[in-house]
């Protein structure tokens, strides 16, 4: 048992307790059809935690043409994979959550063109990166390319929800810069965000090992 | 281009650049395309194009007639003017609590003929003991 | 165990973890939807409630039980939140089981 076995332990038992105090401790939302509120302590998470890798990505990408050191590579390239991961998981959980609450699985509302947008502008970095052989090419154009793509993600993530007319509920932190939320509810949702992060934060360092491991055997093998 | 110094801020110029053209992008362009609501006056003069109407739902005006499965109701837009709308399917669930809706359809005939009704409720994150009931 | 594999794992039990309570809260609330025009489930107070729901109250729906109001009630919640656990355990042991296969791999 190592300290990282602990932790990971915790992490295991945080987030079960969060999934039964979601289900069964915090009250169901109203004005929300039946249970269909519950969904805000998964969706808002992974929508939060997409954020916050976009934002590694963006910091690991400034690192490496700073110092051009390939280990900053591995690291924007793990956090946009996961980025994109968790805006997925955040678009089929909208669109569920859409078809319950408005009843349109996809209308192309505000929130659901931005986020489409969101995973374009990423994908487009996977494709770079797959066009590009040179190993030192492909990480500086893709580092680059974060760089740029993360400029439109304040915008798409913050700006979109707030200037324009939407079906979506409206935001945790509203434009009067208040929560309103009830406090057991917003106490879960709280311990959820943190459980998700710390998720995150560990596949995003297991994705950083196996890669800096499979980049080792491939030398070895050269 | 041998250099490394000099290629640096190179990139650091098109990087600016293309920051710059971004967000100048962002501010100009997507300001009408991101929403597919339309006023009332544009649904009208799209006619039979389908198009997406977002409101407010005059409170009291819905009217539905079992018969042919109809929901009409009028919708007010931010500047007070009001639409009627004739709405052909199953009464959403939620359509009581509804303070705003949206319409997806076209103009025609004196009504926008909706083929769909998007439904928004007041929803708040509070438990619902605290809320009172009507 | 290529760093492909494991990005679908986890995309596949990420979607899982997070999908899976939508997916049934959806069926909750298509019933609702479909059946009871003015309802919004009923707030679960407490666990301990659901073990004797108390008899509906037609004047505010303060006590009203989700039991009897759509459908799924308690126990759905109950099996929705089971559903979730199992799923995070799953994911949870699989990348347990990677890391330990990576602490290995890199050696002491």
């Amino acid at each position: 048992m190592t300290r990282r076995d602990i932790l990971l332990g915790a992490l295991f038992l945080w987030m079960a307790a969060v999934i039964w105090a979601a289900f069964l401790w915090a009250p169901a939302a109203a004005g929300f059809l039946g249970q269909s509120s519950r969904i805000v302590f998964f969706h808002v998470p992974t929508a939060w935690v997409a954020t916050l890798s976009f934002l590694v990505s963006f910091i690991a990408s400034v690192q490496y043409l700073r110092t051009r050191d390939p280990r900053w590579d591995v690291r924007a390239h793990a956090s946009a994979s996961l980025g994109i991961v968790f805006t997925i998981l955040a678009t089929v959980t909208g669109s569920i959550f859409a078809r319950i609450m408005w009843g349109s699985y996809w209308n192309w509302d505000p929130r659901e063109t931005s986020i489409t947008f969101l995973l374009l502008i990423y994908a487009a970095y996977f494709a770079l990166r797959g066009a590009v052989p040179d190993p030192e090419r492909k990480a500086a154009l893709a580092a680059v390319y974060a760089i740029l793509a993360f400029v439109t993600v304040p915008f798409l993530v913050f700006v979109v929800p707030r200037i324009y007319w939407s079906l979506h509920p409206d935001t945790i932190i509203n434009t009067k810069g208040r929560i309103t939320m009830d406090s057991r509810m917003f106490r879960v949702f709280m311990a959820s965000l943190a459980g998700f992060t710390g998720l995150a934060a560990w596949l995003y360092d297991l994705e950083c090992r196996i890669e800096a491991l499979r980049r080792k055997a491939e030398e070895e093998i050269l | 281009m041998s250099d490394p110094v000099r290629q640096r801020r190179l990139w650091y110029v098109i990087g600016g650049v293309a920051i710059a053209g971004f967000v100048a992008f962002g501010a100009t362009s997507f300001r009408k395309n991101i929403t597919p609501y339309v006023g009332f006056e544009q649904a009208k003069e799209a006619r039979a194009t389908r198009v997406q109407v977002a409101g407010e739902l005059v409170q009291g005006s819905a009217r539905y007639v079992e018969a042919s499965r109809q929901l009409e109701f009028l919708m007010k837009d931010p500047e007070g003017r009001t639409m009627l709308v004739r709405y052909h399917g199953p009464k959403p669930g939620n359509f009581e609590e509804a303070k705003q809706v949206v319409a997806v359809g076209s103009y025609g005939d004196g009504a926008f003929e909706a083929g769909q009704l998007l439904v928004k409720c007041p929803s708040k994150y509070q438990g619902l003991e605290t809320t009172p009931s009507s | 165990m290529t760093k492909r594999t494991v990005l679908c794992w986890c995309l596949v039990a990420a979607f899982l973890l997070a999908g899976g309570p939508a997916a049934v809260v959806r069926a909750q609330g298509g019933a609702t939807r479909a059946a009871v025009p003015r309802d919004s489930g009923g707030p679960d107070l407490a666990p301990a409630i659901e073990v004797e729901a108390p008899a509906p109250d037609p004047a505010g729906n303060v006590a009203a039980s989700s039991a009897v109001s759509d459908g799924g009630g308690s126990s759905g919640l109950m099996a929705v939140m089971g559903v979730t656990l199992i799923i995070w355990l799953g994911l949870f042991l699989y990348v347990f089981g990677l890391d330990r296969k990576v602490r290995r791999l890199e050696g002491p």
